[in-house]
């Protein structure tokens, strides 16, 4: 929670109050015949964010960016953009563009004229010329120079990805949709996409709206992420508060690892709160953070792996100190992952950095061990 | 080379030496003959046990008479041209026709389009000179249209369409439009959908994504249709015979009418191999366009 509290004079424009959102959903909902794709969903996405939706597959992110972009209209609700109402403007109207998932580029078309295409299109008719330099900035912003006048289908994957991006930032959209730009990549190059296009959106201070179901990509690259579900947006936050402080367990199982461990909340006389989840085992003693928790209330407690450290001994100082015997070890390279068998009878997953490079492991299979963790280490989960 | 590989790659070739090159061979060599109160109706007739003096004075009696001959008289040029022109316009006819419905099936429901297709194919399943008859029976002074129309009040005099151009048109229109349906369905029925969102959202109207999108896209479909209606349309016999007036010289009839009415094979024959050389031309040009796609690709 610390972080949350430095991030005054970092980019952060939703948390003042007095900025306008450059987009604005109001209570949409989309119908597809009796299907409800999105229900009552309110966000409000402002200048120069890169905005990532995450969510399991058929969650209704791809809806969400196609009523941005004016291909699916809203069945009720309201979509802003600079303040003006945007639900029913046609997509050619609207200075808005998407690249799509398939990439969509013009097959009898070569990169330049893929890329020339909406800028030929506009509603001011723009001189040759500077179609020309707009083109060629592109080229060069995307380094594609060497590929102008080839077709796209006789460039590579990525390649392609990246006249898609240039074509649709061609046209200086204030908002670009990006619909899983990178899912058709191999990982490597991925990972390296992913760093072109924060830098591209720097440069070109364009806003992104992003949709990946990959968490780890939403984490990087995203100033801000929204977690949907069956048409529903769960949590809009920070990647670093939505991995940190998840308002529920959906969204604390979607992004990363977590063990949920489900009990039953004490609250006692000094307003300690502590997590009842086994007959035996002593109670899980955790910072109260969420004060809508009453006394006898049953709670799922969620712990990341990473913040559990395993111990040989017992160390009673601790305030979160059980036993458990070791089932299943991932060697992973730069960690380990441990699944333990509490006496309770839950498998709790742990992670330890190998910051050996070479000798035994420390611990191993059937191995007796104590885990610990803090009592800011884990959350309290109503839902 | 093993045989396997010599069979593989010499099966067509025995295909179109059999039914191509043979067949040609023989009627080009009746087109250099003169005609004869004879069985066949022509001679020389190639003749082996003569020995080398015959087949000699065989190749002696061969002449260009007869490619004089089509010169000679106007009827057969003009037939050509007219033959040309109605393939040409029933071609922009049928494309006409045919492209809103090939475009129509391609964005019918995925569950309704093999039962469209069937109904465009269904037809076939009828004899063509069956349909072609029928044809009179709605076209004719007193048949179905005609009635039809004076009925509603829209003429009071029954139109003239049988035996006239308009017949043949409407008849190489219907007779031909599952071949240029097909192509341009089978072409706009792959074209990825968000091309025409991509399009939009790049600033295209709804028509304008349609022009400079959907149909550039669906030429090779549109290309590969007209060739399959105007190759055969040119050598068109029967429609022009039987829904045409006696002005409509196409050139298949005046060919019917060498070889049946006249027994002039030698001269049909010319007629024949003309119109071939006529035919080669789109057929190359196809080719070429077809190859420039292919190199693009
Ligand atoms: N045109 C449509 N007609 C009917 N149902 C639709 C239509 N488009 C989307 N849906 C349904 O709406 C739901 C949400 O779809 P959407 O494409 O927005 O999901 P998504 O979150 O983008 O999923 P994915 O990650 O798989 O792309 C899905 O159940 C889908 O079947
Ligand atoms: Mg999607």
């Amino acid at each position: 929670m610390t972080q949350a509290k430095q991030t005054t004079n970092v980019f952060s424009p939703w948390l003042n109050r007095d900025n306008k959102p450059l987009i604005k959903f109001e209570n949409i909902t989309k119908k597809f015949g009796d299907f409800t794709a999105v229900e009552n969903f309110n966000l409000e996405i402002y200048e120069k964010e890169f905005f990532a939706l995450l969510g399991s597959s058929g969650g209704g992110k791809s809806t969400v960016l196609r009523m941005l972009a004016g291909f699916e209209q809203p069945t009720s609700g309201k979509i802003w953009l600079d303040g003006e109402e945007i639900s029913n403007t046609p997509p050619n109207e609207r200075p808005i563009n998407m690249m799509f998932q398939s990439y969509a580029l013009f097959p009898h078309l070569n990169v330049w004229d893929n890329i020339a295409f909406g800028l030929k299109r506009t509603k001011k008719r723009m001189a040759s010329s500077d179609i020309k330099a707009r083109v060629e900035e592109m080229l060069r912003l995307t380094q594609l120079e060497k590929f102008a006048s080839r077709k796209p289908h006789q460039i590579s994957g990525g390649q392609r990805q990246r006249v898609a991006l240039a074509r649709s930032l061609a046209r200086e959209p204030r908002l670009l949709l990006l619909d899983e730009p990178l899912g058709a990549l191999d990982k490597k190059l991925r990972q390296e996409t992913q760093f072109e296009l924060m830098d591209i959106q720097e440069k070109t201070g364009t806003t992104f709206v992003i949709v990946t179901h990959d968490q780890e990509e939403a984490m990087t690259m995203a100033s801000r992420v929204a977690v949907m579900d069956n048409g529903k947006l769960l949590q809009v936050d920070t990647p670093n508060n939505v991995y940190e402080a998840p308002n529920s367990t959906y969204v604390a199982n979607f992004i990363g690892d977590i063990n949920i461990i489900e009990g039953e909340a004490k609250i006692d006389a000094e307003g300690l709160l502590s997590i009842h989840y086994s007959e035996t085992a002593a109670p899980i003693q955790t910072e109260n953070t969420n004060n809508q928790i009453h006394d006898g209330q049953s709670v799922s407690f969620a712990v990341r792996p990473e913040k559990i450290w395993i111990a040989k001994e017992q160390d009673v100082s601790l305030p979160n100190n059980v036993k458990g015997l070791i089932v299943d070890i991932a060697y992973l390279g730069n960690l380990s992952i441990y699944h333990i068998k509490l006496e309770s009878g839950q498998v709790i997953s742990a992670q330890m950095t190998n910051i050996l490079r070479t000798g035994q492991q420390e611990f191993t299979w059937d191995d007796e061990v104590w885990l610990n963790w803090n009592d800011t280490a884990g959350i309290v989960l109503t839902r | 080379m093993n045989i396997r590989r010599f069979t593989l790659i010499f099966t067509p070739y025995f295909w179109l030496i059999a039914l191509f090159l043979i067949p040609f061979i023989i009627v080009f060599k009746i087109s250099l003959s003169d005609p004869a109160l004879a069985i066949p109706p022509y001679t020389p007739n190639f003749d082996l046990s003569g020995g080398w003096s015959a087949i000699g004075t065989f190749f002696s009696q061969l002449d260009f008479e007869n490619y004089e001959f089509l010169l000679t008289d106007d009827l057969y040029w003009k037939s050509y041209l007219t033959s040309i022109k109605i393939a040409f316009f029933s071609t922009v006819f049928t494309l006409i026709v045919a492209f809103p419905i090939a475009y129509g099936i391609a964005k019918a429901p995925l569950h309704l389009r093999p039962m469209l297709m069937m109904l465009i194919i269904l037809p076939f399943w009828t004899s063509f000179l069956i349909r072609v008859y029928s044809w009179i029976g709605i076209l004719a002074n007193e048949g179905i249209l005609n009635n039809f129309l004076l009925w509603i009040g829209i003429i009071d005099q029954p139109l003239r369409l049988i035996n006239t151009n308009i017949a043949v048109y409407i008849g190489i229109v219907y007779t031909y439009l599952p071949f240029m349906i097909l192509p341009i369905y089978a072409n706009l029925e792959k074209m990825d959908s968000s091309l025409i969102e991509a399009a939009e959202d790049l600033g295209c109207s709804r028509i304008g994504a349609f022009w400079s999108i959907t149909l550039p896209m669906a030429k090779s479909g549109i290309v590969a249709g007209c060739m399959l209606v105007f190759i055969p349309a040119i050598g068109e016999f029967v429609i022009p015979s039987l829904l045409g007036g006696s002005s409509t010289n196409m050139i298949g009839k005046v060919l019917w009418g060498e070889f049946f009415s006249n027994r002039d094979w030698p001269v049909a024959s010319s007629v024949a191999v003309v119109l071939l050389a006529i035919l080669m031309i789109p057929i190359i040009l196809f080719q070429r366009h077809q190859q420039k796609e292919n190199m693009n690709e």
